[in-house]
Protein backbone atom coordinates (compact mmCIF):
# COMPACT_ATOMS: atom_id res chain seq x y z
CA UNK A 1 0.00 0.00 0.00
CA UNK A 2 1.29 3.02 -0.93
CA UNK A 3 1.23 6.11 1.80
CA UNK A 4 1.82 9.84 0.88
CA UNK A 5 4.45 11.64 2.54
CA UNK A 6 2.66 14.63 3.17
CA UNK A 7 0.26 12.55 5.97
CA UNK A 8 1.26 12.19 9.11
CA UNK A 9 -0.20 8.84 10.16
CA UNK A 10 -1.88 6.27 8.49
CA UNK A 11 -5.01 6.86 6.61
CA UNK A 12 -7.42 6.09 9.28
CA UNK A 13 -5.34 6.87 12.43
CA UNK A 14 -5.78 9.27 14.81
CA UNK A 15 -3.38 12.29 14.08
CA UNK A 16 0.09 11.83 15.91
CA UNK A 17 1.20 14.61 18.71
CA UNK A 18 3.96 16.50 18.34
CA UNK A 19 6.00 15.60 20.43
CA UNK A 20 7.83 18.31 22.91
CA UNK A 21 11.59 20.05 22.75
CA UNK A 22 12.46 18.13 25.86
CA UNK A 23 11.04 14.79 24.15
CA UNK A 24 13.68 15.38 21.45
CA UNK A 25 16.49 15.85 23.38
CA UNK A 26 15.76 13.17 25.32
CA UNK A 27 15.41 10.90 22.66
CA UNK A 28 18.38 12.22 21.20
CA UNK A 29 20.67 13.00 23.82
CA UNK A 30 19.93 11.24 26.77
CA UNK A 31 18.82 7.68 25.20
CA UNK A 32 22.51 7.49 24.06
CA UNK A 33 24.42 8.86 27.16
CA UNK A 34 22.70 6.12 28.94
CA UNK A 35 23.37 3.42 26.79
CA UNK A 36 26.68 4.79 27.09
CA UNK A 37 26.66 5.14 30.78
CA UNK A 38 25.88 1.30 30.92
CA UNK A 39 28.22 -0.13 28.85
CA UNK A 40 30.58 1.57 30.53
CA UNK A 41 29.59 0.66 34.16
CA UNK A 42 29.24 -3.42 32.84
CA UNK A 43 32.82 -3.08 31.34
CA UNK A 44 34.22 -2.17 35.05
CA UNK A 45 32.36 -4.52 37.08
CA UNK A 46 33.66 -6.96 34.34
CA UNK A 47 36.86 -5.82 35.01
CA UNK A 48 36.64 -5.60 38.62
CA UNK A 49 35.20 -9.62 38.65
CA UNK A 50 38.01 -10.85 36.40
CA UNK A 51 40.81 -8.64 37.95
CA UNK A 52 43.69 -7.29 35.87
CA UNK A 53 43.43 -10.39 33.09
CA UNK A 54 43.40 -8.15 30.50
CA UNK A 55 46.36 -6.02 31.65
CA UNK A 56 49.90 -7.25 31.54
CA UNK A 57 50.96 -8.43 34.95
CA UNK A 58 54.55 -7.85 34.70
CA UNK A 59 54.65 -4.34 32.41
CA UNK A 60 58.28 -2.96 32.25
CA UNK A 61 59.30 -5.49 35.72
CA UNK A 62 62.91 -7.57 34.67
CA UNK A 63 61.66 -11.08 34.40
CA UNK A 64 63.96 -13.84 35.74
CA UNK A 65 63.82 -17.25 35.49
CA UNK A 66 66.06 -19.14 37.42
CA UNK A 67 67.91 -16.22 38.43
CA UNK A 68 68.58 -13.77 41.41
CA UNK A 69 66.03 -10.27 41.15
CA UNK A 70 67.26 -7.22 39.99
CA UNK A 71 66.74 -4.17 42.03
CA UNK A 72 68.39 -1.29 40.52
CA UNK A 73 67.53 0.83 43.22
CA UNK A 74 69.30 -0.96 46.11
CA UNK A 75 72.44 -1.46 44.14
CA UNK A 76 75.45 0.42 45.46
CA UNK A 77 77.10 2.83 43.39
CA UNK A 78 80.27 0.65 43.18
CA UNK A 79 78.72 -2.40 41.76
CA UNK A 80 76.48 -0.03 39.25
CA UNK A 81 79.74 1.46 38.17
CA UNK A 82 81.58 -1.54 37.89
CA UNK A 83 78.96 -2.76 35.47
CA UNK A 84 79.31 0.34 33.24
CA UNK A 85 82.91 -0.39 33.03
CA UNK A 86 83.08 -3.83 31.97
CA UNK A 87 84.18 -4.82 35.58
CA UNK A 88 83.33 -7.81 37.49
CA UNK A 89 81.92 -6.92 40.80
CA UNK A 90 83.80 -4.82 42.82
CA UNK A 91 84.30 -5.72 46.28
CA UNK A 92 82.49 -4.85 49.36
CA UNK A 93 85.55 -2.05 49.56
CA UNK A 94 85.05 -1.21 45.93
CA UNK A 95 88.14 -3.36 45.06
CA UNK A 96 88.19 -4.41 41.51
CA UNK A 97 88.21 -8.52 41.72
CA UNK A 98 88.59 -9.26 38.04
CA UNK A 99 88.88 -7.53 35.11
CA UNK A 100 86.72 -7.60 31.89
CA UNK A 101 89.31 -9.50 29.60
CA UNK A 102 89.72 -12.46 31.96
CA UNK A 103 85.86 -12.60 32.00
CA UNK A 104 85.75 -12.77 28.39
CA UNK A 105 88.37 -15.27 28.12
CA UNK A 106 85.92 -17.23 30.73
CA UNK A 107 82.78 -16.98 29.50
CA UNK A 108 81.30 -17.29 25.94
CA UNK A 109 78.58 -16.64 23.60
CA UNK A 110 76.81 -14.16 21.68
CA UNK A 111 75.07 -11.63 21.03
CA UNK A 112 73.28 -9.35 18.83
CA UNK A 113 70.98 -6.43 17.96
CA UNK A 114 67.86 -5.51 16.43
CA UNK B 1 49.38 -12.21 20.98
CA UNK B 2 52.76 -11.59 20.40
CA UNK B 3 54.66 -9.06 22.42
CA UNK B 4 56.40 -6.96 20.58
CA UNK B 5 59.90 -4.66 21.90
CA UNK B 6 59.47 -2.60 24.70
CA UNK B 7 55.79 -3.91 25.94
CA UNK B 8 55.07 -6.23 29.18
CA UNK B 9 54.91 -9.91 29.27
CA UNK B 10 51.19 -11.41 30.00
CA UNK B 11 51.32 -14.32 32.51
CA UNK B 12 50.55 -16.77 30.23
CA UNK B 13 53.42 -15.31 28.09
CA UNK B 14 56.04 -15.79 31.56
CA UNK B 15 54.85 -19.23 31.61
CA UNK B 16 55.96 -20.28 28.53
CA UNK B 17 58.93 -18.77 29.10
CA UNK B 18 60.07 -20.69 32.06
CA UNK B 19 58.45 -23.79 30.16
CA UNK B 20 61.03 -23.57 27.68
CA UNK B 21 64.07 -22.95 30.47
CA UNK B 22 62.76 -26.27 31.77
CA UNK B 23 63.08 -28.40 28.41
CA UNK B 24 66.19 -26.64 27.46
CA UNK B 25 67.50 -27.75 30.72
CA UNK B 26 66.16 -31.18 30.61
CA UNK B 27 67.19 -31.56 26.98
CA UNK B 28 70.84 -30.21 27.93
CA UNK B 29 71.51 -31.24 31.62
CA UNK B 30 72.89 -27.28 31.71
CA UNK B 31 71.48 -24.78 33.90
CA UNK B 32 69.66 -22.23 31.82
CA UNK B 33 68.85 -18.58 32.91
CA UNK B 34 66.66 -15.47 31.47
CA UNK B 35 66.36 -11.93 31.87
CA UNK B 36 63.89 -10.33 30.30
CA UNK B 37 64.41 -6.52 31.35
CA UNK B 38 66.57 -3.15 31.03
CA UNK B 39 69.64 -3.75 31.44
CA UNK B 40 72.17 -1.07 33.09
CA UNK B 41 75.32 0.51 31.36
CA UNK B 42 77.01 -1.85 28.50
CA UNK B 43 74.69 -5.06 27.64
CA UNK B 44 76.93 -7.54 27.49
CA UNK B 45 78.99 -6.44 30.29
CA UNK B 46 75.45 -6.07 32.40
CA UNK B 47 74.67 -9.93 31.07
CA UNK B 48 78.23 -11.04 32.03
CA UNK B 49 77.32 -9.42 35.56
CA UNK B 50 74.08 -10.65 36.06
CA UNK B 51 75.85 -14.68 34.79
CA UNK B 52 78.68 -14.28 37.41
CA UNK B 53 76.06 -13.64 39.78
CA UNK B 54 74.48 -17.35 39.39
CA UNK B 55 75.12 -19.74 41.54
CA UNK B 56 77.35 -22.12 38.86
CA UNK B 57 78.04 -19.72 36.31
CA UNK B 58 80.22 -22.19 34.91
CA UNK B 59 77.55 -24.70 34.35
CA UNK B 60 75.47 -21.94 33.67
CA UNK B 61 73.98 -20.23 30.44
CA UNK B 62 72.26 -16.74 30.67
CA UNK B 63 69.87 -15.50 27.89
CA UNK B 64 69.78 -11.50 28.56
CA UNK B 65 67.21 -9.54 26.57
CA UNK B 66 66.72 -6.12 26.56
CA UNK B 67 63.64 -4.63 24.38
CA UNK B 68 64.46 -1.23 25.28
CA UNK B 69 67.45 -1.17 24.01
CA UNK B 70 67.21 -4.17 21.16
CA UNK B 71 70.00 -5.94 22.95
CA UNK B 72 70.55 -9.58 23.02
CA UNK B 73 73.57 -11.61 25.09
CA UNK B 74 74.04 -14.92 25.65
CA UNK B 75 76.70 -15.79 28.02
CA UNK B 76 77.92 -19.21 28.63
CA UNK B 77 80.23 -20.33 31.68
CA UNK B 78 83.36 -21.99 30.96
CA UNK B 79 82.61 -26.06 31.13
CA UNK B 80 79.41 -24.91 29.28
CA UNK B 81 81.53 -23.55 26.64
CA UNK B 82 82.30 -27.84 25.47
CA UNK B 83 79.39 -28.77 24.94
CA UNK B 84 77.96 -25.25 23.51
CA UNK B 85 80.46 -23.73 21.41
CA UNK B 86 79.85 -19.70 20.36
CA UNK B 87 78.85 -20.73 16.64
CA UNK B 88 75.85 -22.41 18.11
CA UNK B 89 74.94 -19.11 20.28
CA UNK B 90 75.41 -17.37 16.80
CA UNK B 91 72.74 -19.59 15.55
CA UNK B 92 70.63 -19.22 18.17
CA UNK B 93 70.67 -15.38 18.55
CA UNK B 94 70.08 -15.01 14.80
CA UNK B 95 66.95 -17.33 15.56
CA UNK B 96 65.72 -14.87 18.38
CA UNK B 97 66.45 -11.73 16.08
CA UNK B 98 64.22 -12.75 13.31
CA UNK B 99 61.22 -12.83 15.59
CA UNK B 100 62.45 -10.33 17.36
CA UNK B 101 62.42 -7.87 13.94
CA UNK B 102 58.90 -9.21 13.39
CA UNK B 103 58.34 -8.03 16.38
CA UNK B 104 57.91 -11.07 18.57
CA UNK B 105 59.69 -11.17 21.69
CA UNK B 106 58.66 -14.48 23.68
CA UNK B 107 58.14 -16.02 20.73
CA UNK B 108 61.73 -15.33 19.85
CA UNK B 109 62.85 -16.48 23.12
CA UNK B 110 60.83 -19.45 23.43
CA UNK B 111 62.58 -20.46 20.09
CA UNK B 112 65.96 -19.42 20.83
CA UNK B 113 66.26 -21.27 24.66
CA UNK B 114 65.00 -24.13 23.01
CA UNK B 115 67.37 -24.57 20.12
CA UNK B 116 70.40 -23.85 23.06
CA UNK B 117 69.24 -26.65 24.39
CA UNK B 118 69.07 -29.23 21.39
CA UNK B 119 72.63 -27.42 20.72
CA UNK B 120 73.82 -28.32 24.23
CA UNK B 121 72.27 -31.97 24.23
CA UNK B 122 74.73 -34.64 24.62
CA UNK B 123 74.00 -37.97 22.56
CA UNK B 124 73.68 -41.06 23.80
CA UNK B 125 77.00 -42.81 23.42
CA UNK B 126 76.04 -46.63 24.56
CA UNK B 127 79.99 -47.81 25.04
CA UNK B 128 80.50 -44.40 27.49
CA UNK B 129 79.97 -46.02 31.28
CA UNK B 130 79.26 -49.58 30.52
CA UNK B 131 82.39 -50.60 31.13
CA UNK B 132 83.88 -48.27 32.94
Amino acid sequence: MLVPLDTQTLPGWPPAPNPSALHVLGLLVGAPLVVILLIAVLTRVHHAVKGNAGVPGVANAPIWVNGRRVEPSTQDGASRQAIENGYHAAGSDGTETQDDASSSEQTGGAGARW
Amino acid sequence: MPVPAGEGVRPGEARDLERAVRVAEELSGLTFSLFLGESEGDARAFAEQRHADLAAPEDSVLVMCDPEHRALEIVTGERVRRVLDDFDCRLAAATMRTSFLAGDVVGGLTTGIQQLGQAARRPETLHTGRFA
